[in-house]
């Protein structure tokens, strides 16, 4: 296939590891208020239990995928019920807790796992490749806009066709009221926040195959979560999916262009979508 | 606090001194017991001095101006490659121009992300102190022909003084930088006290207050934003000439959030607060460096988490409400 | 002289105008009252007139000098001070920082970065004349958080004289003080001479007809009424405003 073809599924494979990154981000922040900077080390976490689940013990990929979003699901049940509970709307404090957790989060994975980077890995039946308009494409990127599509599909109608959906963006908008109106706030806090968290997990394994599993990557991927919600807005599903687009395609296009300096184009990209409108392209005045 | 200015009672005057009596201490101790003690003990106290001008420069932008910042660090590096490419690559062996690089590097570099920083709103604005640091550190792992990567630029020694048959060594540096500490210290003092630190204040409280009452709260925050910036700009250069080296792990994030904690475990919005909290932490990290070579993170981890729970109005403070009450007792 | 003029001003939020096409002029050292039910848009107008909002369509002058879109503190710098309905204090510091802080607004002065801010003498003798207006200098270094509602609603009014504003906006001086305390702000006020022009709004009788020269009613946006308060009163339509609440009031009550 041609160049530009290429980029543009690189563009959407990498879009959709993005997007899958920052719908859990924004989910929490949305409905707890939190900025959870430790959001990335959950995606970490996921990637390393991952990877030994797959690779380690050659169990099946999927369910390593699944173990991975259950860990970092139950690390965000921990980190909210011992701690997030305590420090109730302090919003200011809850994040900085969560700088803390990556200094732990971090250290506990160079323990377990070791210093050293993993390569990337996939399912065994994504190693191959694809024939698609003539030319080989890698499966796994493939899959992961599959899955991506299924769960923006999914993300997109619990937000908007759901009850369950109808109360966090209830919750969202107006805690008092929602409140008022018998929405369990606390109960849907939790449970989007796990959501989040799972998919931050979940989505560690998947996009393992795209890069790579290494100690260091927790505040890299925060930085990538925070480009996707600074350039299309913080609170629906639609702001993240055009966030994580857009994002997509200046990496693969900056990648193929000027290979060396593809991570500047991602904060030009940020500094122009701040002058020109400093809540994100789709996101409402916070 | 409110006493009518010009009042020439001397209990007054005395009642001040007196209520100086645990900076007076510290000072003395400073002086004259750290230098007795062996090289590892005058070195914790020079990083933490070091720390403490840096904590104080982010006290100023969180705890006063009420600008959260995670790339308060970006300043602080930013200023300790300037010093050290100075030295490293252009062999220049002149410690007041080193320092005069490394400031100006940083004071130019938080006048640029101040005016993008603050052009947003909330969680934004948040986000973008977070992505600024990051871009700088980026820069710094990927410009290797300036900056060494992520080896870092080592070999930084310290430059002459400037006096003809003077050697640095240990002691002299932890003078020097106790004597720069000293003069940010009073700096920052009169500056929180003034009508620019009270204006800060009154932006951190209440901004649409202050606008309505006549005050560009925007070129406020910008001015203090550069401030800040300039500060940690001194501490990034004393640090790098301190280490010998500096790495882009010193712009980055975590060391944003590391300063921090200072502020916070020593108690925002005091500056003596991010002193103490500086002491604190940077011992902390020693000892617990000396416990387990690799895990010391961890128990830092474990710190911060500790402290935000149940120390947050910050260990400082605790320690001067409780010098406060004792002059109390004792009816000054 | 006409000091402000406000032509055709309007303020849409969402689908709903909270206010419609209000146009009125205010001349030096009037004393004019803007009354009406909740919701007749009140506060909005205010909010319009002194920056915090800004209009979706009309104009408002100031001292002959457009000040439609420019910002709140540029305005104050022209010389608009207001106090607000729910206390916009500065509630973790003391009621003397507070003061001091209104004092310097709208000087250069506030940039100094050198000299201690009590070291200030004229500033502090300013403060004190004006905490002692209202009793409030006794607990100069009282935090505000600490005070009562009546103590804030007054450290309120004195923040928005501290600037010796030309215009003054009153957003509901009274409420929320005992009989001495609103007397007090009604001596205060009526103690302002003629280089202040003030604009209030109430619904304590008492204050609007002891101090208006004149009174503006708004309804649902729109000003119904204009005149002195002997017109006013007089005034068929606002009493059917009034009374039509009155009487819905009793209705529901009977029910």
């Amino acid at each position: 296939m041609n160049i530009v073809m290429l980029n543009i599924l690189n563009a959407i494979s990498y879009g959709a590891i993005l997007f899958l990154l920052a719908s859990g981000f924004s989910l929490i922040f949305g409905v707890m208020g939190v900025l959870n900077l430790s959001h990335g080390a959950l995606y970490m976490v996921g990637a390393y239990i991952g990877w030994t689940t797959a690779v380690a013990h050659g169990i099946s990929f999927w369910l390593g995928a699944l173990a991975g979003g259950l860990v970092a699901g139950l690390i965000s049940l921990i980190m909210e019920a011992g701690f997030f509970r305590r420090l109730y709307k302090q919003l200011n404090e809850q994040m900085l807790l969560t700088f803390g957790f990556v200094y732990i989060l971090d250290n506990l994975a160079k323990w377990i796992w070791g210093p050293s980077y993993r390569a990337p890995f996939t399912s065994p039946a994504l190693s191959g490749s694809f024939t698609i308009l003539g030319s080989r494409y890698p499966a796994v990127r493939i899959a992961i806009i599959l899955v991506g599509i299924v769960i923006a599909v999914g993300l997109w109608w619990l937000q908007d066709k759901t009850r369950a959906g109808a109360m966090i963006r209830a919750g969202m908008d107006d805690k008092e009221t929602a409140v008022a109106l018998g929405i369990n706030l606390p109960l849907v806090a939790t449970v989007a926040f796990f959501i989040g968290s799972f998919i931050a997990g979940f989505a560690g394994v998947i996009g393992a195959g795209v890069t790579g599993v290494y100690p260091e990557m927790s505040m890299s991927v925060m930085l990538l979560v925070l480009a996707v919600i600074i350039i299309g807005g913080v609170g629906s599903v639609q702001g993240t999916l055009v966030g994580a687009g857009i994002l997509g395609a200046i990496d693969a296009f900056g990648k193929a262009l000027f290979p060396d300096y593809a991570m500047f184009t991602v904060y030009l990209a940020m500094i122009i979508v701040l002058i020109v409108k400093p809540s994100g392209i789709l996101g409402r005045q916070v | 606090m409110g006493r009518e200015p010009a009042d020439g009672s001397e209990r007054r005057g005395l009642l001040k001194l007196i209520r100086l009596v645990p900076q007076f201490v510290i000072v003395l101790l400073l002086i004259f017991l750290v230098p007795l003690e062996p090289t590892y003990i005058q070195s914790l106290a020079t990083k933490i001095l070091i720390f403490a001008i840096f904590a104080m420069s982010l006290d100023l932008l969180i705890g006063y101006a009420g600008i959260m910042s995670l790339g308060h660090a970006a300043f602080f590096g930013a200023a300790g490659y300037g010093a050290g490419i100075l030295a490293v690559r252009y062999g220049i062996d002149n410690i007041w121009l080193g320092l005069a690089s490394g400031i100006l590097l940083a004071t130019f570099i938080a006048a640029v992300f101040g005016i993008i920083a603050l052009q947003a709103r909330g969680i934004y604005s948040i986000l973008i102190t977070f992505a600024l640091g990051q871009l700088l550190y980026s820069l710094a792992t990927k410009w290797r022909s300036v900056t060494n990567g992520d080896y870092g630029l080592w070999g930084i020694s310290l430059p002459a003084l400037g006096l003809s048959g003077f050697e640095w060594n240990g002691t002299y540096y932890y003078y020097f930088v106790f004597l720069a500490f000293l003069v940010c210290y009073l700096c920052l003092y009169r500056l929180v006290k003034s009508p620019f630190g009270k204006s800060l204040q009154g932006i951190r409280e209440g901004e649409s207050r202050m606008r309505a009452l006549g005050y560009n709260t925007w070129l406020f925050k910008y001015v203090a934003f550069v401030i800040a910036g300039m500060f940690a700009g001194v501490a990034g250069v004393l640090f790098a000439y301190h280490s010998g080296i500096i790495t882009p792990g010193d712009l980055a994030v975590m060391n944003s959030g590391f300063v921090m904690l200072m502020v916070i475990a020593g108690g925002i919005g005091t500056i003596y607060g991010a002193v103490i909290g500086a002491a604190l932490i940077i011992t902390i990290q020693y000892y617990a460096g000396i416990l387990t070579a690799d895990r010391w993170p961890l128990i830092l981890g474990g710190v911060f988490v500790l402290t935000i729970m149940y120390a947050r109005a910050g260990v400082g403070v605790y320690f001067y409400s409780l010098w406060k009450r004792v002059l109390e007792g004792w009816k000054f | 002289m006409e000091v402000l003029k406000v032509e055709g001003l309007s303020k849409r939020f969402g689908g709903v105008y909270s206010l419609e096409d209000v146009s009125f002029s205010v001349s030096g050292g009037e004393r004019l009252a803007i009354i009406g039910p909740n919701g007749a848009g009140k506060t909005t107008l205010f909010n319009v007139l002194a920056g915090q909002l800004s209009a979706t369509r009309g104009r408002v002058y100031l001292f002959g000098q457009e000040i439609t879109n420019i910002a709140p503190n540029r305005r104050a710098r022209l010389g608009m001070a207001r106090s607000f309905q729910i206390s916009n204090l500065f509630f973790n510091l003391t009621v003397l920082d507070n003061t001091l802080l209104a004092i310097q607004g709208r000087r250069a002065r506030s940039f100094q970065m050198f000299r201690s801010i009590e070291t200030y003498g004229d500033m502090f003798a300013k403060a004190k004349k004006l905490l002692s207006t209202t009793d409030l200098w006794e607990k100069r270094d009282d935090l505000v958080r600490n005070m009562s509602h009546g103590e804030q609603r007054n450290l309120e009014i004195v923040l928005s004289l501290a600037s010796e504003p030309k215009v003054l906006l009153l957003d509901e001086p009274t409420a929320g003080l005992t009989e001495a305390e609103s007397a007090n702000i009604i001596k205060v006020v009526s103690g302002l001479g003629s280089d202040t022009t003030v604009l209030f709004v109430a619904h304590d009788m008492d204050l609007v007809l002891n101090v208006a020269d004149r009174i503006i009613v708004l309804h649902y946006g729109h000003t119904i009424a204009e005149g002195t308060p002997e017109g006013i009163q007089a005034n068929p339509k606002v009493k059917e405003v009034y009374m039509g609440i009155k009487e819905l009031a009793a209705d529901a009550e009977a029910h």
